[in-house]
Order: C-alpha cells, then sequence, then structure tokens
C-alpha cells in the first residue's frame, strides 16, 4: 500500500488541489467540519470534558470512600460510578484525546495535506457525543446505569435495568467511531506520506499511531461481537453465556480480554510515541536506537494479543494454560524495557532543559514503570490469586492509565500546544499543574498498593476499619489531584487569549515536518508535499 | 493542471478507497468472526 510518487511527480504546480479557502464560518466550521486540525480540536474538547466528567465520578467514588461506612451515596450508585468512570475514562476521555492529537499531527508529521478520508473523519467524530449522551443518560432512566463493571461480565450485566441496553448501543456506537478513525490513519499513513518521507524515518508518534489503529482494527469489533451476544442473550433468549442454556459465562471473559488487553496498549501506545518525540527535543539529541523503538512497538502489540487470560488466571485453568499467559505477560517487559533503555540513552549526556512538556515525559518514565512493575506482580499466578480483585489492580492500572496515558496527552498537549496556536502558554503555571499533578497522584493512587496487599477488596463502597487510614491518604490526594487538573483548561484558554508569539519552531530542540510549518500552521498543512531538503532539516532525529 | 498529476492523484484516490475497504472487511470478519465462534462452541 505504501506510495510510489518519486519526488519529480510532486514538483510541478498544485495549485488544482490547494483548498486554500480558510474555514467556515459559524457552527457550519464544526458541524461539517472536514479539516484535520478542526476536527482534532473538536476531539481533544470533547476528551477534555469527558475528563472532568469521569473525573467529578471519581471524586464521588473518594467521597464516599474517604472513611468507613455508607456516607454519601447508595451501594447501587456507588457501583454504577465505578463502571460509569471507567467507561467515560477510557472510551471518552483518553481514547478520544489519541485521536485529537492523531488528526492535529500525522497530517503535519507526514507532509499531507489532510487525513486521507475526511468526511469519514467528520462522521467518526460526530458519533461520539450521541454514543455518550446515550451512555449518560442511562444515570436517569430505571434501573440506573450499568452498575457490574466496566467489564460487563455476565451473569451479573444481564442483570440491569433499562440502562443496559442504551450501554450497549453506545458501546457500538464508540467501536464504530474507533474502528472508522482507525481506518482513516492507516490509510493516511499509507497512501499520503509526501514523497521522502518512508516508513523507517517516519516520527514515532505516527508509527505508535499506525500500530494503534491495527489494534484497534482488530479488537474493537470483537468487544462489539461479544456486547452483541449479551444484548441477544438479554433480550432474544440465546445462551451465548448462560449456564442454564447450556453456554458459558467464562467464554464472555475470554472474549472481553482478547480486546481488553490490547485495548491497554490502545491507551498507552501513542504515549509512547509522545515520549519519543519530547525526550530527544529537550535532550537535545538524537532518539536513541529508531529502528529498535518501532521493533519494540510492534513486539508490544503483537504480544498484547497472547496474554489475556492472565486477567482471569481465578476462573481456573490447566497449569500449561498458566505457565503460558504467565511466561507471554512477562515477555512483555522485554521490549518495554527497550524503550525505557532507549529513552534513558537519549537523555544520557544530552543538554537537558526541564519544561513542562519533559517533565510530563520525565514523570511518565518513573511512574509508568512502577505500573509496569505492579504488571509484573500480577502475572505471577500464585501471586495474583492473592492480589486479584484487590485495590493493588487498582492501583497497578492507574499507574498504567494516569502518569501513563493522561501525563502522556498532557505532555504531547504542552508540546504542541505553541505550534497549534502560534502563542506560548504561561510556562510557570503549567509547571505549577505539572508537579501539583506528579505529588498528588502519587498521594492518590501509592497507597491503593497497600490497601490491596492488606486484602481490601475493588468495587466496594464500604469497608473494614483497618483500612481507613490510607483510604483517607488516597482520597485527599484525589482531590488535590482533581483540583489541579482545573489549571489544565485555564492555561489553555489563557494561552489563546493572551499568550506571547511563538515560532515556527517553538522548542530550540525540535525536529520533525511539523516544526517546518508555520506557527500556526496554515488551514491545509502541506497543500505542496515538502522538499527533500526540508524532509532532511525535519527529521534529523 | 498536469495530467501526470491527475493520474497520480486518480490512482491515490483508488489505493485510498481500496485499503479502506479492506480494512473495514478485516474489522467486519473479526465482529462476525467471533460471534460464529461462539455459536459453534454453545
Amino acid at each position: 500500500m505504501a506510495h510510489e510518487h518519486t519526488a519529480d511527480t510532486h514538483d510541478h504546480d498544485h495549485s488544482h488541489d490547494d483548498h486554500d479557502h480558510g474555514p467556515a464560518q459559524g457552527w457550519r466550521r464544526w458541524v461539517y467540519a472536514t479539516n484535520h486540525k478542526d476536527i482534532g480540536t473538536m476531539y481533544l474538547v470533547f476528551a477534555c470534558v469527558m475528563f472532568f466528567i469521569g473525573g467529578f465520578m471519581a471524586m464521588i467514588i473518594r467521597a464516599e470512600l474517604f472513611q468507613p461506612g455508607l456516607q454519601l451515596v447508595e451501594p447501587q450508585f456507588f457501583n454504577s460510578m465505578t463502571t460509569m468512570h471507567a467507561l467515560v475514562m477510557i472510551f471518552g476521555a483518553v481514547m478520544p484525546a489519541w485521536t485529537g492529537l492523531a488528526n492535529w499531527m500525522i497530517p503535519m508529521q507526514v507532509g499531507a495535506p489532510d487525513m486521507a478520508l475526511p468526511r469519514l473523519n467528520n462522521f467518526s467524530f460526530w458519533i461520539l457525543p450521541f454514543a455518550f449522551t446515550l451512555l449518560l443518560s442511562t444515570l436517569f432512566v430505571p434501573g440506573g446505569s450499568p452498575a457490574g463493571g466496566w467489564t460487563l461480565y455476565p451473569p451479573l450485566s444481564l442483570q440491569g435495568g433499562d440502562g443496559f441496553p442504551m450501554a450497549i448501543f453506545a458501546i457500538h456506537l464508540m467501536g464504530a467511531s474507533s474502528i472508522l478513525g482507525s481506518i482513516n490513519v492507516v490509510v493516511t499513513i499509507m497512501n499520503m506520506r509526501a514523497p521522502g518521507v518512508g516508513l523507517l524515518n517516519m516520527p514515532l508518534f505516527v508509527w505508535s499511531w499506525l500500530i494503534t489503529a491495527y489494534l484497534l482494527i482488530a479488537t474493537m469489533p470483537v468487544l462489539a461481537g461479544a456486547v452483541t451476544m449479551l444484548l441477544t442473550d438479554h433480550f432474544f433468549g440465546t445462551s451465548f453465556f448462560s449456564a442454564s442454556g447450556g453456554g458459558d459465562p467464562v467464554m464472555f471473559q475470554h472474549i472481553f480480554w482478547f480486546f481488553g488487553h490490547p485495548e491497554v496498549y490502545i491507551l498507552i501506545l501513542p504515549a509512547f510515541g509522545i515520549m519519543s518525540e519530547i525526550i530527544p527535543t529537550f535532550s537535545r539529541k538524537p532518539l536513541f536506537g529508531y529502528d529498535a523503538m518501532v521493533y519494540a512497538t510492534a513486539a508490544i502489540a503483537f504480544l498484547s494479543f497472547i496474554v489475556w487470560a492472565h486477567h482471569m488466571f481465578t476462573v481456573g485453568m490447566p497449569l500449561a494454560g498458566q505457565l503460558f499467559f504467565t511466561l507471554s505477560t512477562m515477555m512483555i517487559s522485554i521490549p518495554t524495557g527497550v524503550k525505557v533503555f532507549n529513552w534513558t540513552a537519549t537523555m544520557w549526556k544530552g543538554s537537558l532543559t526541564f519544561e513542562p512538556p519533559m517533565l510530563f515525559a520525565l514523570s511518565f518514565l518513573f511512574l509508568f514503570t512502577i505500573g509496569g512493575f505492579s504488571g509484573l506482580m500480577l502475572a505471577v499466578v500464585p501471586a495474583d490469586f492473592q492480589y486479584h480483585d484487590t485495590y493493588f489492580v487498582v492501583a497497578h492500572f492507574h499507574y498504567v492509565l494516569v502518569p501513563g496515558a493522561i501525563f502522556g496527552i498532557m505532555g504531547g498537549v504542552y508540546y504542541w500546544l505553541p505550534k497549534w496556536t502560534g502563542k506560548m502558554y504561561d510556562m510557570k503555571l503549567a509547571t505549577w499543574h505539572f508537579w501539583l499533578s506528579a505529588i498528588f497522584v502519587n498521594v492518590l493512587f501509592f497507597p491503593q498498593h497497600f490497601l490491596g496487599l492488606a486484602g481490601m477488596p475493588r468495587r466496594i463502597p464500604d469497608y473494614s476499619t483497618q483500612f481507613a487510614d490510607w483510604n483517607m491518604v488516597s482520597s485527599l490526594g484525589g482531590f488535590g489531584f482533581g483540583l489541579s487538573q482545573l489549571l489544565f483548561p485555564y492555561i489553555i484558554w489563557k494561552c489563546i487569549k493572551s499568550g506571547e508569539k511563538a515560532g515556527a519552531r517553538a522548542w530550540e530542540g525540535a525536529h520533525g515536518l511539523e516544526w517546518e510549518l508555520s506557527s500556526p500552521p496554515p488551514y491545509h498543512s502541506w497543500t505542496t508535499p515538502p522538499s527533500r531538503e526540508v524532509i532532511a532539516t525535519g527529521a534529523e532525529h | 493542471m498536469d495530467s501526470r498529476n491527475t493520474t497520480d492523484d486518480a490512482g491515490r484516490r483508488a489505493r485510498v478507497r481500496r485499503s479502506a475497504w479492506l480494512l473495514g472487511l478485516v474489522a467486519l470478519a473479526f465482529y462476525l468472526g467471533f460471534i460464529f465462534m461462539s455459536v459453534s462452541r454453545s
């Protein structure tokens, strides 16, 4: 599928496809948007709104858990909050934020004027507000919203009220949006690269997104299949997952986690790509081991398909199965270790400076690695029998997803914001945002390791009094983390309103085609493909 | 307008459309494949 153009093909006048008109005015610009930057902005704004809605749910959870006993909410509503918090954060905040960043950056980084399928791009985005209106409105229907956990395990999930089919339909819509968005990403990268932008000199953010998009295309339909079968079990008398009808509830867990584990990498691989952009820039050195980084990303993606049953050791499986899934899970640490080593080697003897994107990247490096290590602990079957369904698991995946995925997104936004807006943000305030986030995220999640090791189960609104102290600490960290996130939209708003002008290459050490465009970039990025000289300058790292 | 560019663009459009359909079919195959697998196991 790789493009076959030669350089001279593109030396001709391209005025016929310049489309150098500006944006439409008013609401039409957004509703009929086909421009990758406009759609990218809408994805990012949507993700930010969902991040605060999901964050508000987390505050309810932490407020209830502040001390033992039932204080604020009914147990059923508490369970709805844990379920909805996960669904909103995963499908509403993190995934759309990555798609927003992909929309903004991929055409600029591969030397294309726009995404390959702009109208499909519009459709992919506009599915999302409907999907989440549907999902959030389950809070107001009889029976409430789904409360059996985001994993939707039957038979518990089948006991839901009117919200159950609404949530299933919402998940189908989110899946359709993700699949269409991913098709667009793959097709853009494989067909729209400028002559001279080869597969092995693309920026690593583009590479990580290419691999993520393949993961999405392969796994989102599996989730859709699983929830379709839940729907037919509930309404059409089938027995896919009902033991009384000859079905097997454990089969749902297998199918769900065949989607669910690659999903973890869908959430984190683009962050790896962003780290590989930020760290060389602020180390003023080329990335160490570019090829190894590409192969490591591909290896992680491949391995993510053969580890799913480590999420369900406790349902029981043959010894050979336990050994296979333990070893395959541990193997993921090899390519991940290659990445951590290469980022560290990139910084070695570099001229480091610590602007906000670099602070988020360094924090990612330390804290994501903690999440990785606790993941290795969970991969050991006898240990997992102890940790399963405790707060240790909650601590583990929040270390991966908050200082991992969320810090990756924030680092990326702080890195490219001057490019997008043509203005520099308030660095002092952004540094405050970083330190408050980095401190409170640890106060919030580190004690949850202790709680889990002491045996506190997850998804409960009340707990034994011996867990009281660390829960109080964790809740205080949660409130601090939640409040400090309000700085993020304020910093962005202030940057747009009154930021100082930023140059085309906003960061001294930045390389890549996006930095060869003006800040802000033209409405259509590369109406004429960049010359080989520009590509050579841009791709120095 | 350069005729070579027009041919080139048409070729690229065809490739874009072809690869988009192919990926869509792959997604559909995963969706139906897993349901079929479950039907045959039930």
